[in-house]
C-alpha cells in the first residue's frame, strides 16, 4: 500500500524539479525593484527637471500604482546631479549603482553629465536611461552593444518643427542663437536647417558662452531678422526673455524660444503680461490634450496644488510608465541584459502621447509649437497652436 | 554711431555692477589683507534678498537695496567677527576659510529659496525703454548707472574727504604708525568689512534685475570682481572704478566686434596688466 502511493509521489517530485530546473529563475516575490533617480534639484536646470517636476511626477506615478511593479514592491532612490556639475553628477551615479544597487538608472539631466557618466555604465554593463532632453547625438548602431536609451527626444526633434513653423508663418530671415556647447549647436543648426530648406534665409547665427546672463552687447549687435530663435538655459535664458523685450526686439522680431524647459509657466507668471506672444517648441506642455495627460495632469494638480509645467512637467512620471512597460514587456525580470534587449521598441502610453523608443535609441514622439497665452481664469500658459506628430531625429549638427 | 553709443551704455551698466561688488572687495584685501572669497557669496545673498523684498513681498526698491545691503554686511560681520579676525596674515586660511564659506552660504540659499533661478524682474519706477538713437534703450541700466554713480561719488568722498577716509589710507600704508598713534585700526577694520559686505548686498540687488538670482552667481561674479581687482589695483575706489569700467566697455564691445573671444579678451587684459603693471592700473604701491 505504502508502495502505492510512493511511486506517484516519486514522479510528482522527480517532475517538480525538473520543471523548476528548466523554468527560468524568478526573483522571489519579496525582493525589490530598485530604481534610481537622478535630477536636477540644484542648479540652471532646477526650474526644469527637479523639486516641481521631476519629483512629484514619479512620485504619483508610484503612488498610483501603490509601490509595486509586475508583482514586485518598488524602492526610490533619488540623488542631485548638480544641474550641469557632472563631477557630481558621475559621484552620485556611482551611489546609486554600488550603494544603493539600484536595477534601473535614469539621469542624469544635462547631456554633458550623460556624456561623463555613460563609459561607467558602459564599462558595468548596466542599463541607463536618459529622461532628460538630450544634445548629443549618440545612437545606437543596431547590432552593437549599448547600454545607454533615450526614453526622452533629442533637442533637435522639436528645435527643428520650430523652423519649419517660423516659415510656415511668413517668416522669411531668420537669427539664430546657440548656447556654445553642444546642444546649443543641435538647436540652433536643427533650426537653421529646416528654415532654409523650407526657403528661408539665416541671416545671423550666435555663439554666446555658456553663463551668458547680459545680452546688452549681443542685443546692440544682432542683424535685423523677422524671427530669432535661441536655444540657451537656466538663468541665460529667463535673462535673455526679459532682456530682449526691453531692449525692442519684440517689436521687430518674433522671438521662439528652441526649448522651454527652463522658462516653464512659472517663469510665465512671474513675468505677467508682457511675456503674451512668446513662442516655444516643446515636447511637452499640460494643455495636450490626450487621456493619460488628462488624468495626469488633475491628479498632479491634486497632490501639489499647482498644474505640471511645461516640457520636462510630466518627465518623471513618464519614467515610470517607462519602467512599467519595460517590466510588462521582461516579465519584471531585471536582468541588466534582459531590460536592455526590451527596451528597443518599447512602448510607452504617457502623458506624452503615444512614445516608441526607436531602433537607435531615441524616443520617437510629438513636437508642439506653443505659444504664451494668458487663460480666461488668468492662468498664463503655453498653448499649443501647432503639433508636429511623431518627429524622427533630423540629423547632426556642427558649429559653421 | 548707435553702435557705438549703445555699446558704450551697456559696458558702463555692466561695469557699474562690476564696481559696486569689486569695491568692498579691494578695501578688504587693501586695509586688512584680507582675502574674501566669499564677497561673491554676499552679492548672491543680496540679489535674494532683493527678490524676496520687491517680488515675493511687494515692497519698493529703495527698501530692497537697504534689506539686500543689511544682510549681506551682517554676515560680513559674523564671517569677520567670528572667524576672520583670528586669521590676520594667513592667506592660505583666509582663502580656505572664505572658500568654504560660498559653499555654506550657497547651501543656506538653496535651503531658503530652493534651486530654481529666480526671473530677473524690474521694479515699476525703473521699468520701460527710452528711445535712443533710433532704437530703444531700458530705463534700468541707466537707472543702474546713476546708482553706481552715487556709490563711486560717496564712497570717494568717504575715501578722501573724512577722518574715516584717512584712517583707512593711513592703515593701508602703514599699520604700525596708525596704531601707534593712538587709532583703534581693529574697530575700522570691521566697520570697512561691514561697509565692503553691504556694499555687495547693494549690488545683488541692483545686479538682479539685470541678472536672474541663482545659486551659480557667488562663483561667476566672484571672478569677474578678481579680474577687475586685478587690472584696477587694489586699495582704492578709483582703481575699482577703472578696472571695472575697464572690463565692462571690453567685454561690451568684445561681443559686439568678437562674439567668440569676448570673455578671452578680459583674460588678455588682466594677462596685459599683470606683466606691464602688476599693481594694477590704480593701486596702492605701498
Amino acid at each position: 500500500m505504502k508502495r502505492f502511493f510512493l511511486i506517484p509521489l516519486m514522479i510528482v517530485l522527480v517532475s517538480a524539479l525538473i520543471l523548476g530546473a528548466c523554468a527560468k529563475p524568478a526573483p522571489p516575490a519579496a525582493e525589490p525593484i530598485k530604481i534610481g533617480m537622478l535630477a536636477s534639484f540644484t542648479g540652471g536646470l532646477a526650474g526644469g527637471w527637479g523639486e516641481t517636476t521631476a519629483k512629484p511626477g514619479w512620485e504619483l506615478a508610484l503612488e498610483e500604482l501603490n509601490y509595486e511593479i509586475a508583482g514586485r514592491p518598488v524602492e526610490l532612490f533619488y540623488e542631485d546631479d548638480g544641474s550641469f556639475d557632472a563631477v557630481k553628477a558621475l559621484d552620485m551615479t556611482r551611489k546609486l549603482v554600488e550603494v544603493d544597487q539600484v536595477d534601473i538608472l535614469f539621469g542624469p539631466i544635462a547631456s554633458g553629465s550623460w556624456v561623463a557618466t555613460t563609459p561607467y555604465m558602459n564599462d558595468l554593463g548596466r542599463l541607463q536611461i536618459t529622461y532628460g532632453w538630450r544634445g548629443e547625438a549618440i545612437l545606437w548602431t543596431p547590432g552593437q552593444p549599448r547600454w545607454d536609451v533615450l526614453a526622452a527626444p533629442l533637442f533637435v526633434q522639436f528645435a527643428y518643427p520650430a523652423g519649419t513653423w517660423a516659415y510656415e508663418q511668413g517668416y522669411r530671415t531668420a537669427v539664430t542663437i546657440g548656447v556654445d556647447y553642444e546642444t546649443g549647436y543641435q538647436g540652433a543648426g536643427a533650426f537653421a536647417d529646416a528654415f532654409t530648406r523650407a526657403g528661408g534665409t539665416v541671416v545671423q547665427q550666435v555663439w554666446p558662452p555658456f553663463d551668458t546672463t547680459d545680452w546688452g552687447p549681443y542685443l546692440a549687435s544682432m542683424e535685423e531678422a523677422d524671427v530669432v530663435a535661441i536655444i540657451a538655459f537656466g538663468p541665460d535664458i529667463i535673462s535673455f526673455v526679459r532682456q530682449s523685450y526691453e531692449f525692442g526686439l519684440w517689436d521687430k522680431s518674433q522671438v521662439v524660444l528652441l526649448s522651454n524647459d527652463t522658462y516653464q509657466e512659472a517663469q510665465l507668471t512671474e513675468a505677467g503680461d508682457w511675456v503674451l506672444g512668446l513662442v516655444s517648441a516643446t515636447p511637452y506642455t499640460w494643455r495636450v490634450d490626450n487621456p493619460v495627460n488628462n488624468s495626469f495632469v488633475a491628479d498632479f494638480e491634486a497632490k501639489t496644488g499647482f498644474k505640471p509645467g511645461s516640457s520636462s512637467g510630466a518627465i518623471g512620471y513618464h519614467a515610470i510608465k517607462t519602467v512599467v512597460a519595460l517590466m510588462e514587456k521582461t516579465g519584471g525580470d531585471t536582468t541588466q541584459e534582459v531590460m536592455r534587449d526590451a527596451i528597443i521598441g518599447l512602448n510607452i502610453d504617457s502623458p506624452h502621447g503615444f512614445v516608441t523608443i526607436t531602433e537607435e535609441g531615441y524616443a520617437l514622439m510629438d513636437a508642439f509649437i506653443t505659444e504664451a497665452r494668458k487663460t480666461v481664469d488668468g492662468e498664463y500658459v503655453w498653448e499649443v497652436i501647432e503639433t508636429y506628430n511623431y518627429v524622427p531625429y533630423a540629423g547632426y549638427y556642427t558649429k559653421p | 554711431m548707435d553702435f557705438m553709443v549703445i555699446n558704450l551704455l551697456n559696458g558702463i551698466s555692466f561695469g557699474m555692477i562690476l564696481f559696486l561688488i569689486t569695491t568692498g572687495l579691494s578695501l578688504t584685501l587693501g586695509l586688512m589683507g584680507i582675502v574674501n572669497l566669499a564677497h561673491g557669496a554676499l552679492f548672491m545673498v543680496g540679489a535674494y534678498v532683493g527678490w524676496t523684498v520687491v517680488v515675493q513681498l511687494e515692497l519698493n526698491y529703495g527698501l530692497a537695496l537697504l534689506a539686500g545691503g543689511v544682510i549681506a554686511g551682517l554676515l560680513g560681520l559674523a564671517i569677520e567677527r567670528g572667524f576672520l579676525r583670528y586669521l590676520y596674515k594667513l592667506v592660505d586660511e583666509q582663502v580656505l576659510l572664505t572658500a568654504g564659506f560660498i559653499y555654506i552660504l550657497t547651501n543656506l540659499s538653496l535651503w531658503v529659496w530652493g534651486g530654481m533661478a529666480k526671473t530677473s524682474y524690474t521694479v515699476p519706477v525703473l521699468s520701460g525703454s527710452l528711445p535712443i538713437l533710433g532704437g530703444t534703450y531700458p530705463v534700468y541700466r541707466i537707472a543702474t548707472i546713476g546708482i553706481g554713480l552715487i556709490f563711486v561719488i560717496g564712497l570717494w568722498w568717504l575715501q578722501e574727504k573724512t577722518r574715516l577716509g584717512a584712517i583707512i589710507r593711513a592703515g593701508m600704508d602703514d599699520k604700525e604708525t596708525t596704531t601707534g598713534l593712538g587709532i583703534n585700526l581693529g574697530r575700522v577694520n570691521y566697520l570697512v568689512f561691514f561697509l565692503g559686505a553691504f556694499i555687495a548686498g547693494v549690488a545683488g540687488v541692483i545686479g538682479a534685475q539685470l541678472l536672474s538670482p541663482d545659486l551659480s552667481m557667488s562663483f561667476n561674479i566672484l571672478l569677474l570682481a578678481l579680474i577687475v581687482l586685478v587690472v584696477g589695483g587694489v586699495g582704492s575706489v578709483q582703481g575699482a572704478l577703472v578696472g571695472a569700467m575697464a572690463i565692462g566697455i571690453i567685454n561690451a564691445f568684445g561681443i559686439a566686434v568678437f562674439p567668440e573671444f569676448a570673455r578671452f579678451l578680459m583674460y588678455l587684459a588682466m594677462l596685459i596688466i599683470l606683466l606691464v603693471k602688476p599693481s594694477g592700473l590704480l593701486g596702492r604701491t605701498t
